[in-house]
């Protein structure tokens, strides 16, 4: 796993990106801004937040003209030393544009801007060679490390979704939801059965019975059953780029504290990080506000930072129930240090004392630095690579989260097998035992009239009979769903021999992933010509490879996802992809098929 | 050419729904030449013997449906007749994806089939799928 930063000794090569630098431009004009206005320079409010204006105005335009001058000359990747450099084109050139506006604005006089030079030098320094290169680096990484998490959130989902399938409480909704469509199914067959007693009356002529019979049959509720159940499965949620992110951005923020808790005790970051972070934070007010006695004794709060982060690396490494709740007080004890030693200074030695607003340093900059060490300690190589490798369990709220989808995909697919299953297999026969009475009424033909009454209470008296069919193996069951299609479209299948007599239940599940994305296929894309390939995979998984030669081929993310996409992901816990290859499509999902 | 003349193709996947309806079609006084099952002896037969109209179920159990099989019928034979069975009274509660029906084609409920030689009129005068 290549690191965000690497050592110097690596010679590393990092590619040049200025997105983050503006931000960060932006944030530290607020930040300087803030301290000029409020501590610096109080009386002096209009004039700094000029400056600030024309000098950020200034930074922009700059590290714009940077960064196209340098793509201009093909100067798209460098070392640390090149961020250097650039970090030092950027800042001195400011540092002289900052001491000409302080001047022009009569904030230092001409004597003082030596002086003023010098003192901003080394925090000019810091911003060169430090934030500078941070930013660009961060830019550089920001897709890669967005993609790790994007990936994280993957592999998060695909677990979770698998743990809720394979769990009791899953087994124990299937059941639930499969009794409570049989129920529903017999009571309205049972309502129309019960109904027909009254054309079930032999002193009537059989055309009155017809008649009364047809008229239920036509206004029976099982139709309306039917188109329910339809409705529901079709509902269809939008995907756009953006929601997908916010969706992803809230997956994350719930699993964040188990991805830092793990990863600070696998690999907490080490003491001289807090040291160094506390260090390049404080610095700037050393040159503005205290002198060199101030800052000598100031400097054993560093001693006393680094004893602490110590201690929390210490704590970390050793595990234990508290460990994170110690670590936690013990880093918001380094970020209130500043404000300790404020109080200590003024209680001890008031005439070194500097004050500083309590709301800076007793608020923003502990809190501050507790999130800076939080970041700092996800973005690490051990933080990304626990996540590849899948050491992170989920939160009860992402598995919650998770859990709902399952089951609305479940309860969505439940709802699309029964409406057709009303409409093929009980309505379909209504309707023909319907035609059936007509012909024996205008055949006046009370035999067979009978006859057709008694097929009516037959397939009303137990409508879910053929519902449940045994399973069929692999081979049978991918035949029964492909075969049909024969004379439309030349479809190939391969299934590796190993697995053709399998069967079990997540058989039926690979069925009916074939069908939708073969009948997709087909009338969707115009596919002439389909390969089907069932291949041994990691076991207990398979993999299932579909290529077509689509005329319009499938998006390569969904735009919307409706009841297809819900049955392909319920069935595979989301392993699937859409790629396409030339004029072809293809589609890859993988599944567990042997694990239950 | 009088609907009595006319060669029709059934295709319906439920053996007791077909032998109904075949005989509620033959009831109505039309030449039911062809009954099947299978899509594939569907499109068989009419690459061979060229019905002048099929009346397909739309759901014809795993597989195409009667709408896959319609628009592929109409791509062989451009002037083919087409009524797709359903057991609905409105078709569009069906499915979503009604609208890919190939144009020219008429629903017709199975509970209705003596409606059916209205519909094969309707279809035989429409000027584009006349024969």
């Amino acid at each position: 796993m290549r690191t965000i930063f690497p050592s110097i000794k690596s010679k590393p090569v990092f590619k040049l990106d200025f997105s983050l630098a503006y931000a960060g431009i932006i944030f530290l004009g607020f930040s300087i801004a803030g301290t000029e206005l409020f501590q610096l320079y109080p009386d002096n409010k209009a004039e700094i937040i000029e400056i600030r204006l024309i000098h950020t105005f200034y930074l922009l335009i700059i590290v714009f003209l940077t960064q196209v001058s340098l793509r201009k000359i093909h100067i798209n990747n460098v070392g640390y030393a090149g961020l250097a450099l650039i970090g030092l084109w950027i800042a001195i050139p400011s540092l002289l544009v900052r001491v000409f506006l302080m001047e022009s604005f009569g904030l230092i006089s001409n004597s003082q801007v030596a002086s003023y030079f010098v003192e901003q030098l080394s925090i000019v320094l810091l911003q060169a060679f430090f934030w500078i290169p941070v930013v660009i680096i961060l830019g550089g990484q920001r897709s890669r490390i967005f993609e790790a998490f994007k990936d994280y959130e993957k592999r998060l989902v695909i677990t979770a979704r698998r743990n809720i399938r394979q769990s009791a409480e899953f087994n124990q909704l299937k059941k639930q939801v499969d009794q409570d469509y049989k129920d529903e199914l017999n009571m309205h067959a049972q309502l129309l059965l019960n109904s027909f007693t009254f054309g079930d009356n032999s002193n009537l002529s059989l055309g009155d019975r017809n008649e009364i019979i047809q008229r239920y049959l036509k206004t029976n509720t099982l139709r309306d059953l039917s188109s329910t159940l339809n409705q529901k499965s079709e509902t269809v949620s939008i995907n756009s780029k953006f929601e997908q992110d916010m969706h992803s951005l809230s997956l994350i923020s719930k699993q964040f504290n188990i991805l830092y808790n793990y990863v600070a005790r696998k690999t907490p970051i080490e003491a001289w990080v807090y040291t160094l972070l506390s260090f390049v934070l404080i610095y700037p007010n050393y040159v503005h506000f205290f002198t060199t006695k101030q800052i000598l004794l100031s400097l054993p709060a560093f001693l006393v930072i680094h004893l602490v982060a110590l201690q929390i690396n210490r704590v970390l490494r050793g595990g234990g129930k508290f460990a994170i709740l110690q670590t936690n007080l013990l880093t918001l004890l380094i970020g209130f240090i500043p404000f300790l030693e404020m109080l200590m200074f003024m209680l001890f030695l008031p005439n070194e004392a500097i004050e500083f607003p309590i709301v800076v340093i007793a608020i923003f900059y502990p809190l501050g630095f507790f999130v800076y060490i939080r970041f700092i300690q996800i973005i690490q190589p051990g933080a990304i690579g626990a996540i590849t490798n899948d050491e992170i369990y989920t939160s009860q709220s992402l598995n919650a989260a998770v859990s709902k989808i399952v089951k609305d995909e479940f309860k969505q697919s439940m709802s699309h097998q029964w409406a057709i299953y009303i409409h093929g297999n009980i309505l379909t026969r209504l309707a023909a035992t319907s035609l059936k009475l007509q012909q024996a009424v205008d055949k006046n033909n009370g035999e067979n009239f009978e006859a057709g009454l008694n097929i009516l209470k037959v397939i009303l008296d137990n409508p879910t009979k053929d519902f449940d069919q045994d399973p069929m193996n692999l081979k049978a069951e991918i035949a029964s769903r492909l075969d049909p299609w024969e004379g439309l479209i030349t479809i190939n299948v391969v299934i590796d021999p190993a697995l053709e007599m399998v069967t079990n239940d997540r058989v039926k599940d690979l069925g009916e992933v074939i069908e939708e994305i073969v009948s997709n296929s087909v009338r969707h894309g115009g596919s002439q010509n389909i390969l089907v390939k069932i291949t041994s995979f990691d076991h207990p998984d398979v993999q299932l490879m579909i290529e077509d030669d689509a005329v319009n081929p499938l998006p390569l993310v969904p735009a919307r996802i409706g009841l297809g996409t819900k049955i392909l992901n319920l069935v595979s816990d989301g392993r699937w992809s859409i790629s396409h290859l030339g004029a072809k499509t293809t589609v890859k999902l993988t599944m567990s098929l042997l694990d239950r | 050419m009088a609907t009595t003349k006319l060669k029709i193709m059934l295709v319906e996947d439920d053996e007791f729904t077909r032998s109904t309806v075949k005989s509620a079609l033959q009831g109505q006084g039309l030449n039911v030449i062809y009954d099947t099952a299978l899509v594939k002896d569907g499109i068989e037969f009419a690459k061979q013997n060229r019905p002048d109209v099929a009346v397909l179920d739309y759901n014809l159990g795993k597989g195409p449906n009667g709408i896959d099989l319609a628009n592929q019928l109409r791509k062989m034979q451009p002037e083919i007749g087409i009524v797709l069975l359903t057991a609905f009274l409105n078709p569009s509660e069906l499915d979503t994806k009604i609208s890919q029906l190939p144009a020219g084609s008429r629903y017709l409920v199975k509970h209705s089939v003596s409606n059916i030689k209205v519909l094969v009129k309707e279809i035989l005068e429409s000027s584009k799928y006349s024969i």
